[in-house]
C-alpha cells in the first residue's frame, strides 16, 4: 500500500478496502459472459480434445486386437492342420498294422467257426432217444434178455455210453475253440476301439479347424487358448538355457585363449571371448538345425525337406554337435592346465617354491606322510573337478540343442505378444486420456462454480431486479 | 533381396559401432621398463626390488613386454639391461616365460655388483627411449631408488633433455637416506625436483608407496 494510505484513519481504510472489494466483484459481474466463455473454450475444449484422442487410442486399439485375434486364429488353424496331417500320418501307419491284424484274427474267425459248424452239425445227428429205442427193441428181439431187465437196462446203458463216445472229440472241439474265438474277438474289438478314438481325435481336431477357419467370432477363436502363458514358460526354459550358455562361455573362454592367441581385442571383447562366444553361437545353429532335421521344431524350410534331405542335415548335425563336444572337453582339459600352470607361476612370483611348499616344518617323517596325503586328496578333488567339467563339455551342447524347443514358441509367439502388448498400451492410453479429459472438465466446471459463487452477491442482486423486470438470463451450467 | 537387406544390416551396424568409436579390431599392449637402482646406498633394497618386480611380470598379459636394467653410474647403455622379453600370445607360453624371467630376476640380485654414482637422468632418457620405439599403448617406467642423483665426473648427465610423453613413471620403495632424518624437507623437496622433471618432460608422475600400489598402477 502506498504511505499516504496508512496516514488514512482506520474507518477510512475500511471505506476504501470496502469500495475496491465492491469495484473488483462489479467488474467480475460485467465481465462474467467473457470470463465464462473463456474458461469453457479453454476447459472444455481441451477436454472435448482429450475425448477424442481417447476415442482414437480406443479404436486403434481393439482394430490392434482383432489383428491380433485374426493372426492367433490364423496362426490355430495351421497349428490344427499340421495336427491333422499328422493323425494323417498315424492313421495311415495304425491302419496298415491293424489291417494285418484284422485279417489274421478274420481268419481265424473263420477256421473256428467252420470247425465248430463241423462239430455241431456232428452232435446234431446223434439222435440218443432213437438208438435208445433201437436197442431196447434188439434186446427185446432176444428172449434171454428181454426176460432180464437188468441186463436190458445195461445193454441200453452201454449202447448210449458208446455213442456218447463218439460225439466226445466234436465237443472237446468246441471246447478248444471257443478260447481262441474269445481271444480273435477281443483283438478285433480293441481295433475297433483305438479306430474310434482316433476317429473321435481327427473329428474333435476337424471341427476345431474348421471353426478356426470359417467362424466369424475371431476373437472366441483366439482366445481358446493363451498365446501368453505358454511364451512365458518358453522365456523361462530359455532363461535356464541361457544360464547354462553363460556356464559354457566360462568354461571355455579359457583355454579358448591358447588357440587364438590373447593379444587382440575384436570389438571391445578380447579374441577368446569373441571366439568363445562364436562357438556357443555355432553349437546353438547346429542344435537348431538337429532339432528341424528331426521336425521336433518348424523354424525354417528344413522340416519341409525330402526325407533324404532331413537325414542329411540330421547326421551333419549330429557330426557337428559331436564334434564340439570332444572340442569343449578337450578345452576342459588345457583349462585346468592352465589353471595349474598360472597357479605354480603365481607362487614362483611370491617366493613361494611350488614342490616345498611353506607348510610349517614339523617332524620329518609325519611331514612328509602329510604331504603325501595332501598331495592325494588335491590330486583326488583335482581329477573330479576336471571330469565334472568334462561331463559339462559333454552335455552343454546337447542341451543348447534342446533350447530349440523353447525357441520356436518364443520367436512364433513374439509377433502376437507385441500385438497384444501394443493393444494393452493403446487401451491404457485411451482411458488415461478418457481420465484426463474427465478431470479437466470437471475443474473447469469447477472453477465456473467457484466465479459465481465469488460474486454470488451482484449475481443475487441482477436475479432480484431480473425477476421484478424481465425473468429470463442465460444458465451457463 | 533378404542377402542384401542382411547384408545392409551388417554394415549399418559396423558403421554404427565405427561412429561410437568402437575400434573393430585393437590391440591394448603394455611396455614396462623397471629400473633399479644398484647404487651402495640402495644396494640392501634389491630383494624387495626384485620381489616386487616378478608381481609386475606376473600381471602382465600376452604380448606385453618387460625390460629390468639397473640404474648404475652411466646409465645410458644397453650393459645395463638385465633382461628384456615380450610375452608370448597364448597363455600357457606366456606363464612359461614369465617363470624364465623369474629365475633371470634371482640370478642378477644372486651376482649384481653395487655401482659408485647413481646416474637417474641417463637411466630415464634410455627407458623413454626404448619405449617410444615399442610403439605400445601403456607405457610405464618403474623406478626403485632412493631418487638421490649422483653423476660420475666422467658421466655428468645433469643436463640431459628428456623426453617422457606418453609415458607414466612411477617412482616406488624411495627409501630416506639418514640424513633426512634430521631434515625431513629434504626428501619432500627430492621427490618434489623429481615431480617437476618428470612433468616438465610430458610424462605422469606417480608415486607409489608400495608394491600393491604400484601393481595398481599399471593394471
Amino acid at each position: 500500500m502506498p504511505d499516504w494510505f496508512s496516514t488514512w484513519p482506520e474507518w477510512a481504510q475500511w471505506v476504501a478496502y470496502l469500495v475496491i472489494v465492491a469495484l473488483v466483484l462489479t467488474l467480475l459481474w460485467v465481465a462474467r459472459p467473457n470470463l465464462h466463455n473463456v474458461l469453457k473454450a479453454v476447459f472444455f475444449g481441451i477436454s472435448h480434445w482429450l475425448s477424442r484422442i481417447s476415442i482414437w487410442f480406443g479404436a486403434a486399439g481393439e482394430s490392434m486386437y482383432d489383428q491380433y485375434c485374426e493372426t492367433v486364429a490364423a496362426h490355430r488353424a495351421e497349428e490344427y492342420q499340421q495336427r491333422l496331417y499328422r493323425h494323417n500320418a498315424r492313421i495311415a501307419n495304425t491302419v496298415s498294422v491293424d489291417t494285418g491284424n484284422v485279417m489274421d484274427a478274420t481268419g481265424k474267425l473263420e477256421v473256428s467257426a467252420i470247425s465248430i459248424e463241423g462239430a455241431a452239425r456232428s452232435l446234431s445227428d446223434v439222435n440218443l432217444s432213437r438208438e435208445a429205442e433201437l436197442e431196447i427193441k434188439r434186446a427185446m428181439a432176444d428172449k434171454d434178455t428181454a426176460k432180464n431187465t437188468v441186463k436190458l437196462v445195461q445193454n441200453v446203458k452201454t449202447a448210449l455210453s458208446a455213442k456218447v463216445l463218439e460225439v466226445r472229440p466234436d465237443i472237446q472241439k468246441i471246447r478248444q475253440e471257443l478260447p481262441a474265438l474269445q481271444r480273435n474277438i477281443e483283438r478285433l474289438h480293441e481295433s475297433e476301439q483305438k479306430l474310434s478314438r482316433a476317429a473321435e481325435s481327427i473329428n474333435a481336431d476337424l471341427a476345431e479347424f474348421s471353426e478356426a477357419i470359417h467362424s466369424d467370432d475371431r476373437r472366441a477363436v483366439a482366445e481358446k487358448e493363451s498365446i501368453v502363458i505358454p511364451w512365458v514358460l518358453a522365456l523361462l526354459v530359455m532363461s535356464i538355457a541361457l544360464f547354462g550358455v553363460f556356464l559354457n562361455f566360462f568354461l571355455i573362454q579359457r583355454p579358448m585363449a591358447e588357440i587364438v592367441g590373447d593379444d587382440i581385442r575384436v570389438v571391445g571383447l578380447s579374441l577368446p571371448t569373441t571366439a568363445a562366444i562364436v562357438v556357443i553361437f555355432l553349437e546353438a545353429a547346429a542344435g537348431i538345425v538337429l532339432m528341424e532335421s528331426l521336425r521336433i521344431t518348424r523354424l525354417m524350410k528344413i522340416s519341409e525337406l525330402s526325407d533324404s534331405m532331413r537325414r542329411v542335415f540330421l547326421v551333419a548335425a549330429v557330426v557337428v554337435l559331436l564334434g564340439f563336444s570332444a572340442f569343449e572337453a578337450l578345452l576342459a582339459f588345457q583349462r585346468e592346465a592352465l589353471i595349474e600352470l598360472d597357479q605354480r607361476t603365481q607362487e614362483l612370483a611370491q617366493g613361494i617354491d611350488p614342490v616345498a611348499g611353506t607348510a610349517p616344518v614339523v617332524d620329518a617323517g609325519d611331514a612328509a606322510a602329510g604331504e603325501e596325503d595332501d598331495a592325494h586328496e588335491n590330486g583326488k578333488s583335482l581329477s573330479f573337478a576336471l571330469w565334472a567339467q568334462v561331463i559339462l563339455a559333454v552335455i552343454i551342447p546337447w542341451l543348447l540343442a534342446t533350447a530349440a524347443i523353447p525357441l520356436e514358441t518364443v520367436v512364433q509367439n513374439l509377433w502376437f505378444i507385441l500385438r497384444l502388448a501394443a493393444h494393452q498400451i493403446l487401451m491404457f492410453l485411451s482411458v488415461l486420456s478418457k481420465v484426463l479429459a474427465t478431470a479437466i472438465r470437471s475443474f473447469g466446471l469447477f472453477l465456473l462454480r467457484l466465479y459465481d459463487l465469488i460474486i454470488f452477491l451482484p449475481l443475487a442482486i441482477e436475479q432480484m431486479v431480473r425477476r421484478t423486470h424481465k425473468p429470463t438470463r442465460g444458465d451457463y451450467s | 533381396m533378404k542377402r542384401t537387406a542382411l547384408f545392409g544390416l551388417c554394415a549399418a551396424g559396423v558403421a554404427a559401432l565405427a561412429a561410437c568409436g568402437v575400434k573393430l579390431i585393437e590391440s591394448s599392449e603394455t611396455d614396462l621398463f623397471v629400473l633399479v637402482d644398484a647404487s651402495g646406498t640402495y644396494a640392501a633394497n634389491m630383494d624387495s626390488a626384485v620381489q616386487a618386480s616378478r608381481l609386475m611380470a606376473v600381471q602382465l598379459a600376452p604380448k606385453d613386454t618387460i625390460t629390468f636394467a639397473q640404474i648404475s653410474s652411466c646409465s645410458f647403455s644397453d650393459e645395463n639391461v638385465v633382461l628384456r622379453s615380450t610375452l608370448p600370445s597364448t597363455p600357457s607360453r606366456a606363464a612359461m616365460r614369465k617363470q624364465d624371467i623369474f629365475r633371470q630376476l634371482d640370478q642378477y640380485r644372486d651376482t649384481f655388483q653395487a655401482t659408485s654414482y647413481t646416474d637417474i637422468r641417463g637411466a630415464l632418457k634410455y627407458a623413454s627411449f626404448e619405449l617410444a620405439q615399442s610403439g605400445k599403448d601403456a607405457k610405464y617406467i618403474v623406478v626403485f631408488s632412493d631418487m638421490v642423483e649422483d653423476t660420475a665426473p666422467d658421466c655428468d648427465t645433469r643436463d640431459l633433455a628428456i623426453d617422457l610423453t606418453g609415458i607414466t613413471v612411477i617412482a616406488t620403495n624411495v627409501t630416506k637416506l639418514r640424513s633426512d632424518s634430521a631434515n625431513p624437507e629434504a626428501y619432500f623437496d627430492r621427490l618434489a625436483k623429481w615431480e617437476e622433471i618428470v612433468t616438465s618432460a610430458g610424462g605422469i608422475w606417480v608415486l607409489a608407496p608400495n608394491t600393491e600400489q604400484v601393481l595398481e598402477s599399471i593394471s
